[in-house]
């Protein structure tokens, strides 16, 4: 199959807006970087905002969306419950911390916000499995969009504590929940990748041998592993491990926000790297026309 | 109770293609895209003992349709009598069910923005007629009919075929159509 840009896009914002939304409802939980929660539900609110408009593209008739409605069993009209649903409590959270809601308000939100950015990445991937493309049927792919959207809203949430300079502490605990999440990122691409060598119904459009030498090794290798994984895993274990951002000389330099943001960027790359892959490896059972 | 049925007799069938060009025809579909198509498999085999066969693809008017169980609006459906269409009034174009469907015979039709497929020529049977593929085979490969009916000659077939009965690969769509193979070995 082709890459399917307008789904890959809604994907990957989706992930990106529900780690965002993840870590603003855990700090609101955990009485931790208040000075983060704002700008983290504003980048929620836009990145789920673009990513929707992205997806109506990939439509044949968009004035008919909300047709989607129409069926409740359909991954599709799932994806678009939970994104509304996300949406609201998005908005609702963001008027609460501008209206300084009770904390009462707060927490019942950030619970509802924390359940909603597990279940929306879950959903969004979980909208692929299926029986007619082996390389798609496994759990570990939603797993795997959860991780990258885990990944994604923890590095988001490290470059603002760079610019919005949070105090050591909750600076140190961010770092330590980027790292974490960037490990659970890579088990998850692992797991994914080793569930598609397992696949049933072998067939060289969906081999491992493409990702692993074949045509896809560079797009693998270089974009999902290198850029994707390593150099976030590398980034995130300097601020979980390494000097604070105030020392000088050596790998200080690596907690700059602009060198922590072109990590994030390479985050993002590696999951429009292997979500490239997925729509790639996702031939059909037997493919006959098309 | 109907249920509309095709078979195709592979060992009948001579790839002359002319059900293509039959359905082109009657569902006036765009250059460049089908709803059925014939595939060579083969050859197989090592000279002298060397087999090949030709198999007419298509919507199979599967008994549980994944493509009817993902489509979001509902414009993907199954009549009462076992064919599968597309509601072209429901339809998007979000091509779910073409990510769903096991055998790429799903197609979208960017003029109108819908999915198409193989509607058995609904139209045609809908006036007791026979689909357009069937009447043009001049090989009497493709038999159709109800097969709840058992003097149909669809029941007869089916009931009669034993282990030259094939059916597609089912990953839990139940394909409602079948081939039959006697003279060589089934490998699709």
């Amino acid at each position: 199959m082709d890459i399917q840009w307008p789904l890959l896009v809604f994907g990957v914002l989706a992930g990106l807006s529900m780690g965002c939304l993840g870590f603003v409802c855990a700090f609101i939980l955990a009485g931790k970087a208040e000075s983060l929660r704002m700008p983290g539900v504003v980048i929620a609110l836009a990145a789920i905002a673009a990513g929707g408009l992205a997806s109506a593209f990939h439509l044949g008739n968009p004035d008919r969306i909300l047709y989607i409605l129409g069926n409740l069993q359909s991954g599709i009209t799932q994806e678009l419950l939970a994104t509304a649903v996300a949406g609201v409590l998005i908005v609702a959270l963001c008027i609460a911390l501008v209206k300084k809601a009770s904390p009462a308000v707060l927490k019942t939100l950030a619970v509802l916000g924390l359940i909603a950015a597990i279940a929306l990445p879950f959903i969004t991937g979980e909208a692929y499995v299926q029986g007619a493309r082996p390389a798609w049927n496994t759990l570990f792919l939603p797993i795997m969009y959860v991780g990258a959207a885990f990944a994604m809203g923890a590095l988001t949430m490290t470059v603002l504590s760079r610019i919005k300079h949070v105090d050591d502490a909750d600076r140190t605990l961010i770092g330590r929940a980027s790292f974490v999440a960037a490990i659970i990122c890579t088990v998850t691409v692992v797991l994914y990748v080793s569930a598609v060598a397992l696949a049933p119904y072998p067939d060289p459009s969906r081999s491992i041998d493409r990702l692993l030498s074949g045509d896809l090794a560079l797009l693998f290798w270089g974009a999902a592993v290198a850029l994707g994984l390593i150099v976030p895993l590398a980034l995130t274990a300097m601020q979980a491990f390494g000097k604070q951002p105030q020392a000088k000389g050596g790998t200080a330099v690596l907690s700059r926000p602009s060198v922590l943001f072109v990590g994030l960027v390479c985050l993002v790359a590696g999951s429009v790297a292997i979500r490239s892959i997925m729509y790639l490896l996702g031939s059909s059972v037997q493919s006959f026309i098309y | 109770m109907t249920t509309h049925r095709m078979i195709v007799d592979l060992d009948r069938c001579i790839g002359c293609h002319s059900c293509t060009a039959a359905c082109i025809q009657e569902n006036e579909i765009d250059l460049g895209r089908f709803y059925t198509k014939v595939i060579n498999v083969g050859p197989t085999g090592t000279y002298p003992n060397v087999e090949e066969y030709y198999l007419p693809v298509k919507c199979q008017h599967c008994e549980t349709p994944t493509c009817v169980k993902v489509c979001p609006t509902g414009a993907s459906y199954r009549r009462e009598d076992g064919i599968v269409l597309v509601d072209h009034n429901k339809c998007i174009g979000c091509e779910y069910c073409i990510m769903a469907c096991p055998y790429g015979v799903r197609s979208r039709n960017d003029r109108l923005g819908v999915i198409e497929k193989c509607t058995l020529c609904a139209h045609l049977v809908d006036d007791g007629k026979n689909p357009a593929c069937v009447d043009i085979c001049p090989g009497h490969a493709r038999i159709f009919g109800d097969a709840d009916d058992p003097a149909s000659e669809v029941a007869q077939k089916l009931a009669s075929a034993g282990d030259s009965l094939h059916r597609l690969a089912d990953v839990g769509n139940t394909p409602g159509e079948a081939f039959l193979l006697a003279n060589q070995t089934w490998r699709s």
